[in-house]
């Protein structure tokens, strides 16, 4: 399971491992540059080093070698007896102690014609001089290096150091000078005659190289030409191992390298690699020119470096107790980040969770002034204070939204409207929806004459009720002004059967109000009417205003037909428009038809008038008295039209002449038009005092001799014009029994 | 020179009497075998002499340099006790300048010896019998080598080069091969050591694979820095060292031969499959002969005496010298007027043969 780091340990690991790595270049840089200049003084002082010991070396050397040459010089110029030179051969060597051996070496019979061999050589033993023969009797001596190269070579030459031949452990090198002519005048200058030699024990180079020490572990080393050991700190090297075959040996690829290095160059400070004893080092070298040899001194890199490695080690510490520093004070200022993020992130998590739930909410209580607000953790606090307080008043807002509209809105459609985000647009889509208008007939007129309190439990009860129906059958509610209700089926959910469902919503409607009236009747409250027109069809249904969800608008002629039918939805009817009766047909009953002109539309349209529907819900109204009873004592009253009825007459006296629960037949002295909305004003037969009204539609006009006679189809009335109309139309019911 | 096996009427196959048989022996059997000794009157037989240790035949090797791996066979075979095994006491001789071995062989101061086989089929032409009882280095390992830095690819690249040649034997199969080409390089005499050649007094030089290659690698030489010509490559294989004694030696006492090299052998195989304790043995003779050398030369030599002794890992003939060989030889050395014949390969060689 992946683990997600706080912003504190990140913070401190980011920080840390910045400083750290800083740090580290810083170290880094600074050891490289400390050893570099360590290097580079050691470089100079350890070339000084071995260019001295050269130069000493050399000149030993070049000091051997003027004996040599002297000794060939005279024999060149004049003819020499062998006593002589046997005599200044041992004078030679008696006079430079520093020469092991000397000696002169001939061609076949190059000394003497009567001499076939001849190679006096002197050397030491014991403090001795001691002269020997032994090459001379075979002339092996010609086969020799110290002749032989001379000769082929013409020119002198130091030899590779050798053991000495009668004594042990002493190793030798030998100076051959070649010698040519001998003075007298046949012989040709150029003719090699043989060799003057003499040799040198390398026991004062050996002591010489072993006196230098560079640093405590350090050594200093001699190579022959070829790279053979003339002396070293480990003698089983000399004269045994060349710096080649001892690299071969050990698999050390670096040390032939260096003894190439060695041989091709004067001088030099290069890379040891691993020394004898295991340990890195550099190697500074000069070559002794005389016997192309080299002298290295190794200088162990641990002796070096030794200050830069103790300064480096001080500076990690250093580094370290920085760092532990560090992270104690990364540690504390991340946490006096991360404290107040930690608040505001519990904070937040309550606003979710109170924003998350359904019930009412307490008013948030954010308070972050304990914040500094002068960095930015202060202004994020600040933030966050202002938007706990718009989350107080969105709370607010949705306390009332769900109070005001949760009533009669669906869930669904309470949360859309708390849910939908600025950039959503749910208004703006066509639909075949089917939208329902209601309205209670006459109820305006009727609550003129009630106090507040009842106004209000009477519409409350109204909408609760009807809104109640329309949700359960998935009606959306889309506006309710006074009495007035607009609902839209498969609008916020495109369904099939919008038209059905709300034809069944508008017949429950109407069995829902009988109950509302028993429940008026009891409590001597009117008795209400309501009439509910339905249209079905494609409608463009508006924007929304979702900031304030009190104007959901549609646009559409079905809509617009739906409303235009309102008016003639009256009392207990149900009108559809002829898209909805076409819908459903062969479910619908149908209980007659009204053709109208609704205000606003050029043609006259058939409205069907439902009663019942079948198939998935069998309702059916239960019939009402349509028929009004003639009344054997007519009942007198006074008839207004309401406003908006053009061209009626204002105030008439009429009588009723006929009644039903439903309907009336009124005569007046004058006409009132079809549709006209008349207020109806009981009066009393004998004083005629006001008794009470009612609300009722002109539905048909006709002459009876003098007036007219209006069959008024009644709507809303007050609970003492219900009580008379009942006891009218209960009279007369009798009387016709 | 030893002839002590002559005078034993009734010698018997060594092999059956090594140190196991010694073992075997228990005291009751050594005290009948005494009192039978005394009643009989008679000396003691050579094998059961051989067996108690105190009667081995002494024999001696005179190799023909000084010591090194060249010889890791004959000194593992002693150090081992393998000539013991076969009831010879071997006293190995040291080789080098100014003691050449036929001589030595000739003069009766060394039993055996080893040597080129060029310069025993000469020196049995020039009359000393002298027979080969094993030819051990079966390639030879002669070569000339020369400095790539002065253009020297090929044969012909010799070609008025300066090229110094050891003398003697040494310069037969150098003759041979500047004839083969048709060069002249510019000969200088080369001795003992490859100073004018480390100096660049010279382009090219004698070497032998095992020795001088390996001096100049260790002598800061690079191996590509150097061109190589084996005369083996190009037709003049001649096999080089094997074990020689005088043919009355052989007459003598033909098992004291065969005992020799077949502890020679031995020890040889031995050498190859322990190289360290070999280099070893090899550097304890150096120390004694006062030669100066060191493992890694010495190692590198053994590993190289492998390849010529025993090329492509044929063990099984090792020792032997083929006729066929030995005639193509005899048959340079007649053109090149080294002799006049070649002496009969089944009187010259006597060791073991192909099947």
């Amino acid at each position: 399971m992946r683990r997600h780091l706080g912003i504190t340990a990140k913070m401190t690991i980011l920080v840390l491992g910045g400083a750290a790595l800083v740090l580290a270049l810083i170290l880094g840089y600074s050891y490289r540059y400390s050893r570099d200049m360590i290097e580079e003084a050691y470089r100079y002082n350890a070339q000084n080093l071995t260019d001295s010991m050269a130069r000493r070396i050399e000149q030993e050397f070049r000091a051997v070698a003027k004996v040599p040459q002297s000794v060939a010089i005279f024999l060149e110029t004049r003819p020499v007896r062998q006593k002589t030179l046997l005599k200044l051969l041992d004078n030679i060597l008696v006079d430079n102690p520093e020469l092991y051996g000397v000696g002169a070496a001939y061609t076949r019979y190059g000394f003497n014609p009567e001499l076939e061999y001849f190679s006096p050589h002197f050397f030491r033993e014991s403090d001795a001089v001691k002269f020997s023969p032994s090459e001379q009797a075979d002339g092996s001596y010609l086969r020799t290096d110290r002749f032989h190269t001379p000769q082929v070579m013409e020119k002198a030459i130091w030899g590779e150091p050798r053991d000495a031949r009668n004594q042990e452990d002493t190793i030798l090198t030998t100076y051959s000078y070649p010698l040519f002519g001998n003075g007298e005048p046949e012989d040709a200058k150029d003719r090699f005659l043989g060799v003057v030699t003499a040799d040198i024990s390398l026991q004062w180079l050996t002591e010489l190289v072993s006196s230098v020490r560079p640093g405590r572990t350090g050594y200093a080393f001699v190579i022959s030409a070829r790279g053979t050991f003339v002396t070293h700190p480990r003698e089983e090297l000399i004269m045994r191992q060349s710096i080649f075959s001892y690299a071969d040996q050990t698999n050390n690829t670096r040390l032939r390298e260096i003894g190439h290095i060695m041989q091709k160059q004067d001088a030099g400070f290069v890379d040891y690699g691993k020394t004898f004893g295991g340990n890195e080092a550099f190697l500074a070298f000069a070559k002794i020119p005389s016997p192309d040899w080299s002298v290295g001194a190794v200088f162990p890199k641990a002796e070096l470096f030794a200050e830069a490695d103790m300064l480096n080690n001080r500076m990690r510490l250093l580094a370290i107790g920085g760092g532990l520093l560090l992270f104690v004070v990364s540690l504390l200022v991340s946490r006096s980040i991360t404290g107040p993020l930690r608040r505001m992130a519990r904070l937040a998590a309550g606003i979710t969770n109170r924003i998350g739930s359904r019930q009412h909410s307490e008013k948030l209580s954010i308070d972050l002034t304990d914040i500094s607000p002068r960095d930015e953790i202060g202004q994020l606090a600040r933030a966050f204070m202002d938007l706990g307080s718009e989350v107080n008043r969105y709370m607010e807002k949705r306390n009332f939204i769900r109070a005001t509209f949760g009533r009669y809105l669906s869930k669904e459609m309470v949360t859309r409207l708390l849910g939908a985000r600025n950039d959503e647009t749910p208004g703006e889509r066509t639909r075949e929806i089917t939208v329902l208008v209601s309205s209670l007939r006459g109820f305006q007129t009727m609550c003129a004459g009630l106090d507040t309190g009842q106004s209000v439990t009477l519409i409350n009860r109204y909408l609760t009720e009807m809104v109640d129906i329309l949700l359960d059958g998935e009606g959306m509610v889309d506006a309710i002004h006074r009495d007035g209700l607009v609902a839209l089926f498969g609008a916020h959910r495109q369904t099939e059967n919008h038209a059905e469902q709300a034809v069944v919503c508008a017949l429950k409607m109407q069995m829902a109000l009988d109950k509302i009236n028993s429940s008026n009747h009891e409590e001597n409250l009117p008795h209400l009417e309501m009439g509910v027109a339905i249209s079905s069809g494609p409608v463009f249904i508006g924007a929304i205003d979702h900031q304030s969800c009190d104007q959901c608008t549609l646009n559409g002629s079905e809509a617009e037909l739906a409303q235009a039918m309102e008016p003639y939805a009256l009392g207990g009817r149900i009108l559809v428009s002829p898209s909805t009766r076409d819908n459903l047909a062969e479910k619908i009953a149908i209980a007659g038809t009204v053709r109208v002109t609704p205000d606003g539309w050029r043609d006259e349209v058939t409205l069907s008038l439902i009663e019942g529907i079948e198939g998935d819900h069998w309702i059916r109204l239960s019939k009402r008295d349509e028929q009004p009873v003639p009344l054997r004592h007519p009942l007198e009253a006074s008839a207004t039209p309401i406003e908006g009825a053009g061209g009626a007459p204002e105030e008439l006296s009429v009588t009723i002449t006929a009644i039903s629960m439903t309907a009336a037949m009124v005569t007046a002295s004058q006409e009132f038009p079809d549709w006209t909305q008349l207020r109806v004003q009981l009066l009393d037969s004998q004083s005629g005092e006001p008794q009470g009204n009612f609300f009722g539609t002109v539905v048909e006009v006709r002459s009876a001799g003098t007036g007219y006679e209006h069959q008024i189809r009644l709507g809303s009335m007050c609970a003492h014009s219900h009580q008379v109309i009942l006891d009218a139309t209960g009279r007369a019911k009798a009387q016709l029994i | 020179m030893l002839r002590l096996l002559n005078t034993v009427p009734w010698t018997v196959p060594r092999a059956r009497f090594g140190r196991d048989a010694r073992a075997a022996l228990r005291p009751a059997h050594w005290l009948a075998f005494l009192c039978a000794l005394v009643v009989a009157g008679f000396p003691m037989p050579a094998d059961d002499a051989a067996a108690s240790g105190d009667h081995l035949t002494a024999a001696s090797l005179l190799p023909q340099w000084i010591p090194q791996a060249q010889f890791a066979g004959y000194m593992m075979a002693l150090e081992k006790g393998f000539y013991a095994d076969e009831g010879i006491e071997l006293t190995l001789m040291t080789g080098g300048p100014g003691n050449p071995p036929f001589e030595g062989v000739a003069q009766g101061r060394a039993t055996f010896c080893t040597g080129w086989l060029v310069t025993g089929m000469q020196r049995r032409a020039e009359g000393i019998p002298l027979i080969n009882v094993a030819q051990m280095i079966q390639r030879s390992a002669l070569i000339l080598i020369a400095r790539k830095d002065s253009g020297i690819e090929t044969p012909k690249d010799l070609k008025d080069k300066r090229v110094s040649l050891w003398g003697e034997d040494f310069s037969i199969q150098p003759a041979a091969f500047f004839r083969k080409f048709g060069i002249t390089p510019h000969v200088i005499p080369q001795y003992v050591s490859l100073d004018l050649f480390f100096r660049g007094a010279v382009e090219a030089a004698s070497a032998m694979w095992y020795n001088e290659y390996i001096e100049l690698l260790h002598g800061g030489f690079a191996a590509q820095e150097l061109t190589l010509f084996h005369f083996s490559d190009y037709g003049l294989n001649f096999p080089e060292d094997g074990i020689y004694c005088l043919q009355d030696t052989f007459d003598a006492d033909p098992d004291l031969c065969r005992a020799f090299v077949r502890a020679s052998v031995k020890g040889w195989l031995y050498a190859f499959d322990h190289k360290d304790e070999s280099v070893g043995v090899v550097l304890k003779h150096c120390r004694k002969a006062r030669v100066r050398t060191n493992r890694i030369h010495q190692r590198n030599m053994l590993e190289r005496m492998e390849d010529l002794i025993a090329p492509k890992g044929d063990r099984a003939s090792m020792g032997m010298l083929r006729q066929k060989e030995y005639e193509s030889v005899g048959r340079i050395l007649v053109e090149l007027d080294v002799l006049d014949a070649v002496p009969p390969y089944a009187d010259f060689y006597r060791g073991e043969r192909q099947p």
